[in-house]
C-alpha cells in the first residue's frame, strides 16, 4: 500500500514508431520545438538533428534485460528503466516524454517494462503507441517487411502522413490496407507530420477508462474478413449476450499464453453476466490491463465487443472461442 | 516485533513526534533530488531538479535560504561537499564546483555531450571526484583536474562508488561489478552477478562491497573472502543504503521498516536483518546514518522522519506524514542537525539533541 504515491500526477508516455523517412523526425522536431506552450523529453536512438535542445533529447542505447518477474521471464528495455527513472527528476518540469521505438518494430519490451518495473508504474502512464505512415511507400514497404505491418498493427494513433504526395485513390487503398492491419486505431491524415498535437500527446488510449468513448465504428465487423496465413489481421467479435466472466477468463488466459508472440494487441468492452459495469481491457502480447468500466445504463443494450490483432489469426476459431464463453 | 496497529484510519496520522526534536521547514523552488551539508556543517545544500543549487544557512533560527543558484540547465542530480565548498553534477552532462559564496564564480569540470552524468561520488580524505557518464568513469581532482579516465565499461555505469582509501572506484553495471584502479587507470577486479545493478556501496573499511538491483534484492562481496550472497525479500528496489562508521552496520531503504544488516563478526549471511522505525502503509524512502553513532534516520514515502538505534529497534518520530516521499537525507558532521528533503521542495532540519533517547 503506498498511499503517499496515491493521487500524484502521472506523466504520459507516448511510444513513437514508423518506418524510416515516413516523418517520425519531422514530428519529433515540432514537439521540441514549437510553441506549444509544453515541454517533452524525447528518448531516441541517434538523434542527428541540429538546432535541438539538447537537454530534451535523450540517447537510448537499447539494452534489453532479461528479468525473472515471478515464474515469466520477460524481455525489457533496461535502458529505459534507468533513463525514465532519470527523467522522474524532472517530472515537475515535463508535461510528458515521447519513446522512439525503431530498432524493433515491436514495442512489447517497452511496454512491459512499464508492466515491470513498480517505480515506473507509480510514476508514469503508458498513453499511446503512435505510428507515422509514409502514404506514398507504405504499400511497397509492406511487401518488402513485415515490420512495416507490425508497427500499424501496435498503433493506437495513425498518422498517414505525405498525403500532398498521393492521389486520393491512392490514399484511400492505403487506408483500407491500414484498417484491415488494425480495426481500432485513429488515423489522421497529414503532410509534413502536421496534426494538431492534441490529437498524438495525451490521448490516454491506454487509459482504459478511455476506451469507453471509442466510436462505434472502430470495432465493427469487417464483412470481408479473409483468413490468411502468416500476415497480420484484425479481428472483431461482437456478442449481444453476456459474457460468463469465468469462462472468458480462461479462455483469454490460455490463448494469450499459447498464442502470446502472436497477439499484438488487443481491446475490449464486454458485458459479463452477473455484473452491471462494463469490464473492460487491453494488451500487448502478454501484457494485458483491465478495470470495470462504467456502469451499463437501464435502456442501454448491452454488447460486448472485442478486437485482436494478431500473426497467424483463425477468425472463425475465434468467433467459436468467444461464442462458447457465452454465458449459458 | 510487535507493531502499534491503528484502530481505524484516522489513527493513521496520529504518530507522537519526539518532543526532544525540533523542526524548521523551508520550501525550496523545486524538488529536492539530494541534500548535503558542508563541511563544517555550516550549510546545508539540496540539488533540485530544475538545475538549481540551494545554500541553506543551517545555523540560522529558521531555515534561512542563502541562495539558489542556476548550475544546471536540467535537473541537478548531486550535490557533495568538495575542497571547502561543493560540487553538483547534472543531467546537462556537467559537473560543477562551487562555493558558499553566491558571488563567485562556479568552475565546471566536465561536460558531457552524449549522456547525462548518472552518478557522483566524493573522497573526502583524498580529495577525488569519481563521475559516472555513459560507461565511463573520471576521476577529478581537488582543482577539477581530471586525473584518471575508465571508458570500457562492460555497460553502462549506474553507480560509482570510492573505496576507504581512494585509490580504487567500484562501478555497477548491467551483470555485475567493474572495480577500476585510479593509479593504474585500469580494472582490477571484476565481480559478476547476472541482472541489472543500479546502485554500488563500500563499507568504509573496504571490505564488503554492496549492490543494488532492478530484482529489488542486495547483492553483497566479501573482498577478503571472495564469497558473495544475496539478500532478496524487499516489497520495492532498494535505492538507498549507508554504513555506520564502524562499518559493522549497513541500513537500506525499500522496506517498511529500515533494514539494518550487522556485518560484525562472521558477516549477515545468518542473521536477520534489525528492524527500525515501522510507518504503517509507508516504505522507507531514503536512509543515512549517523557520523558516529549506531543509529540510522529513514524518510519515508509517507513523509515520516524517523531516528532509530540500531540495537534497541525502536525509533523517535521526527517528523508525521506529510504525504510526499523523502527523497534524500542528510546528517550534519557533527550530528547536532539532520536535513530532509522531498519531491515537493520542502527542506526540514531536525535540531537533535545528543540524548536522544535511544541507544
Amino acid at each position: 500500500m503506498q498511499e503517499a504515491t496515491e493521487g500524484v500526477r502521472k506523466l504520459p508516455v507516448t511510444l513513437l514508431t514508423g518506418y524510416l523517412g515516413a516523418g517520425k523526425t519531422t514530428l519529433l522536431n515540432r514537439i521540441l520545438t514549437e510553441q506549444h506552450g509544453k515541454k517533452f523529453a524525447v528518448v531516441v536512438n541517434e538523434f542527428g538533428e541540429e538546432g535541438i535542445d539538447n537537454d530534451l533529447v535523450i540517447d537510448a542505447d537499447e539494452e534489453i534485460f532479461e528479468m525473472n518477474n515471478g515464474c515469466i521471464c520477460c524481455t525489457v528495455r533496461g535502458d529505459l528503466i534507468r533513463i525514465l527513472g532519470g527523467l522522474m527528476k524532472r517530472a515537475d518540469q515535463l508535461d510528458g516524454i515521447l519513446i522512439e521505438t525503431t530498432g524493433l518494430a515491436d514495442p512489447a519490451p517497452v511496454v512491459q517494462t512499464f508492466f515491470v518495473d513498480d517505480d515506473l508504474r507509480d510514476q508514469l502512464a503508458l498513453d499511446a503507441v503512435v505510428t507515422v505512415v509514409d502514404a506514398k511507400h507504405f504499400l511497397e514497404a509492406v511487401d518488402e517487411a513485415h515490420e512495416c505491418e507490425e508497427q500499424v498493427a501496435f498503433a493506437d494513433i495513425v498518422l498517414l502522413n505525405k498525403t500532398d504526395l498521393v492521389t486520393a485513390e491512392e490514399l484511400a487503398t492505403v487506408e483500407t490496407k491500414i484498417r484491415l492491419l488494425n480495426k481500432f486505431c485513429e488515423i489522421h491524415h497529414t503532410n509534413h507530420a502536421g496534426v494538431d498535437l492534441d490529437k498524438v500527446l495525451a490521448r490516454g488510449a491506454f487509459d482504459l477508462q478511455r476506451l469507453l468513448s471509442l466510436e462505434p465504428g472502430f470495432m465493427d465487423e469487417d464483412p470481408e474478413d479473409h483468413e490468411h496465413d502468416d500476415t497480420i489481421t484484425s479481428i472483431s467479435l461482437k456478442s449481444e449476450k453476456p459474457v460468463a466472466a469465468d469462462k472468458f477468463s480462461s479462455w483469454m488466459r490460455s490463448f494469450i499464453m499459447e498464442r502470446g508472440v502472436d497477439v499484438l494487441r488487443t481491446k475490449g468492452i464486454l458485458a459479463l453476466d452477473g455484473h452491471d459495469k462494463r469490464y473492460v481491457f487491453q494488451g500487448v502480447h502478454m501484457v494485458m490491463d483491465s478495470d470495470w468500466g462504467a456502469q451499463w445504463a437501464p435502456e442501454e443494450p448491452r454488447e460486448s465487443r472485442l478486437v485482436v490483432i494478431g500473426r497467424n489469426l483463425n477468425g472463425g476459431e475465434l468467433e467459436r472461442a468467444f461464442s462458447a464463453c457465452l454465458a449459458s | 516485533m510487535s507493531v502499534p496497529q491503528p484502530k481505524n484510519t484516522s489513527d493513521l496520522g496520529a504518530e507522537i513526534i519526539s518532543p526532544l526534536i525540533a523542526e524548521c521547514r523551508v520550501t525550496l523552488p523545486a524538488n529536492a533530488t539530494q541534500c548535503r551539508f558542508s563541511h563544517d556543517g555550516g550549510i546545508c545544500a539540496v540539488a533540485l531538479g530544475d538545475g538549481s543549487i540551494a545554500l541553506v544557512d543551517s545555523n540560522a533560527p529558521e531555515a534561512e535560504v542563502l541562495s539558489v543558484r542556476r548550475l544546471h540547465n536540467v535537473a541537478a542530480v548531486a550535490v557533495q561537499p568538495f575542497a571547502g565548498g561543493f560540487v553538483s553534477a547534472g543531467q546537462d552532462g556537467r559537473a560543477v564546483l562551487f562555493s558558499a559564496d553566491p558571488g563567485s564564480e562556479a568552475r565546471e569540470i566536465c561536460a558531457y555531450r552524449d549522456c547525462w552524468i548518472e552518478s557522483l561520488a566524493v573522497h573526502k580524505a583524498r580529495t577525488r571526484i569519481a563521475i559516472a557518464s555513459g560507461q565511463t568513469v573520471a576521476v577529478f581532482d581537488s582543482n577539477g583536474k581530471p586525473l584518471s579516465d575508465f571508458a570500457d565499461a562492460p555497460a553502462t555505469v549506474s553507480g560509482v562508488a570510492f573505496d576507504h582509501t581512494g585509490e580504487r572506484i567500484a562501478a555497477c553495471h548491467y551483470n555485475g561489478v567493474t572495480i577500476f584502479n585510479v593509479a593504474t587507470g585500469a580494472p582490477d577486479l571484476k565481480l559478476e552477478w547476472k541482472g541489472a545493478h543500479i546502485g554500488v556501496s563500500w563499507s568504509p573499511d573496504g571490505r564488503y562491497l554492496v549492490t543494488t538491483t532492478q530484482e529489488k534484492e542486495l547483492h553483497i562481496w566479501d573482498l577478503v573472502t571472495m564469497q558473495d550472497f544475496r539478500m532478496g525479500g524487499y516489497p520495492r528496489k532498494i535505492h538507498q543504503m549507508d554504513w555506520t562508521s564502524d562499518s559493522e552496520m549497513m541500513g537500506c531503504s525499500g522496506a517498511d521498516v529500515i533494514t539494518g544488516w550487522s556485518f560484525a563478526g562472521a558477516g549477515p549471511g545468518r542473521r536477520p536483518p534489525v528492524e527500525i522505525g515501522f510507518v504503517f502503509g509507508g516504505t522507507v524512502s531514503a536512509v543515512a546514518a549517523h557520523p558516529s553513532r549506531s543509529i540510522f534516520a529513514g524518510g519515508y514515502s509517507s513523509g515520516n522522519v524517523l531516528i532509530g538505534a540500531t540495537r534497541k529497534g525502536e525509533a523517535l518520530v521526527a517528523r508525521g506524514r506529510t504525504g510526499t516521499p523523502v527523497t534524500t537525507l542528510s546528517w550534519s558532521p557533527n550530528a547536532n542537525l539532520l536535513a530532509a528533503a522531498d519531491g515537493a521542495g520542502l527542506l526540514s532540519l531536525f535540531s537533535v539533541p545528543d540524548e536522544l533517547g535511544v541507544n
